[in-house]
């Protein structure tokens, strides 16, 4: 429940955005994975020491380790 | 006037180009490489009643290369070399007092993974689709899975939904199965969905929600386990959230990852926030 008014609060503050001020948006540093290797490996070793696994927002194959 | 009304025009067209939070083709090759190496704190040997009490010592190798291909396409190739070594625990024995002691395979486990994807993404004005397959194979554990996904971008890409599918076949041949009773071969399965929705919340900030479930099946113990029986089946979701924000001021970018996870086998509530500061030069 704390998550879902979290989402709504920050929802709730949306702009719009133009066009041409989408310039900061665009930075490698302001991507949601700016460094794919280091996610995979982080995501990697979470699903071995965690048993864990998903919800990172895309469609993983897995690591096909055991 | 004209000229102006060009320049407008040219420098809007440039800016609508700019990546919203899909998928967008690459404009050149790229090729990413890194290696990482850790270890794992030694086990006390107070609580180690048979075996090494000396953990993991791993080094992974990554490789990455994205390229367009024509006008629409793109091709991504990955591969990952593991090695690893050190000692795993086989089992539990309860002392005297009722407290757990480990027992553990001798320091002498060796092995390595090597692993390769491909993928391939085609993109159309405001959406991108993408197919991938991928090997891994280490002595004992060989496991090949496929991804669909699409990317669809909503309200002049200040939006994107995605939605993903993957499946992979998993393939157990346990070493020394005959001397130490293990399971010779066996197989497990998974099934996974997942999708998301990403928000720019304006020109600094932007907000990922994600979603997943997983379903697993087949043998899902641990064959070098001493005695190690769980279920046939097994599910697993998860949500997350990732935020970025840039600070101008400060020229600096805030990450915050948020994921909770939870399972049919009791692994529940596992709040974990990877909170991070990119300070920029």
């Amino acid at each position: 429940m704390r998550l879902m008014c979290l989402v709504l609060i920050f929802l709730g503050g949306c702009e719009t955005v133009k066009p041409w001020e989408r310039g900061t948006l665009a930075r490698p540093e302001m991507q949601l994975d700016s460094d794919p290797l280091e996610t995979k490996l982080r995501e990697q070793v979470y699903q071995s020491k965690e048993a864990a696994s998903g919800g990172n927002g895309a469609a993983g194959a897995g690591c096909g380790c055991n | 006037m004209k000229h102006k009304s060009t320049t407008v025009a040219a420098l809007t067209g440039a800016a609508m180009s700019l990546p919203a939070f899909s998928g967008t083709q690459p404009a050149e090759s790229t090729l990413s490489v890194s290696f990482s190496q850790y270890r794992e704190a030694d086990i006390p040997k107070d609580e180690v009643v048979a075996g090494s009490h000396e953990r993991y010592d791993i080094e992974v190798g990554k490789f990455r290369l994205v390229t367009p291909l024509g006008a629409d396409w793109s091709l991504a190739v990955d591969a990952t070399r593991e090695t690893m070594s050190g000692a795993s625990p086989w089992g539990t024995l309860y002392g005297a007092t009722g407290e757990p002691n480990l027992i553990m395979s001798g320091a002498t486990i060796s092995d390595s993974r090597t692993e390769v994807a491909l993928s391939s993404t085609r993109y159309t004005d405001n959406a991108s689709y993408t197919l991938g397959v991928a090997r891994s194979e280490e002595d004992d554990y060989k496991a090949t899975s496929y991804r669909i996904a699409g990317e669809w971008d909503r309200d002049n890409k200040l939006s994107t939904i995605a939605l993903g599918f993957s499946y992979s076949s998993d393939e157990l041949s346990p070493t020394e199965a005959v001397l130490f009773g293990r399971v010779p071969e066996a197989s497990r399965r998974s099934r996974s969905i997942s999708g998301s929705w990403t928000q720019v919340l304006g020109k600094n900030a932007v907000l990922q929600s994600g979603i997943s479930l997983t379903k697993k099946d087949g043998y899902l113990d641990d064959p070098y386990k001493l005695r190690d029986v769980r279920p046939d089946e097994r599910t697993q979701w998860a949500v997350s959230l990732r935020y970025r924000r840039f600070y101008d001021n400060r020229n600096a970018a805030l990450h915050l990852d948020y994921r909770y996870y939870d399972d049919d086998w009791g692994l529940t509530h596992i709040p974990l926030i990877y909170p991070g500061i990119k300070i920029l030069a």
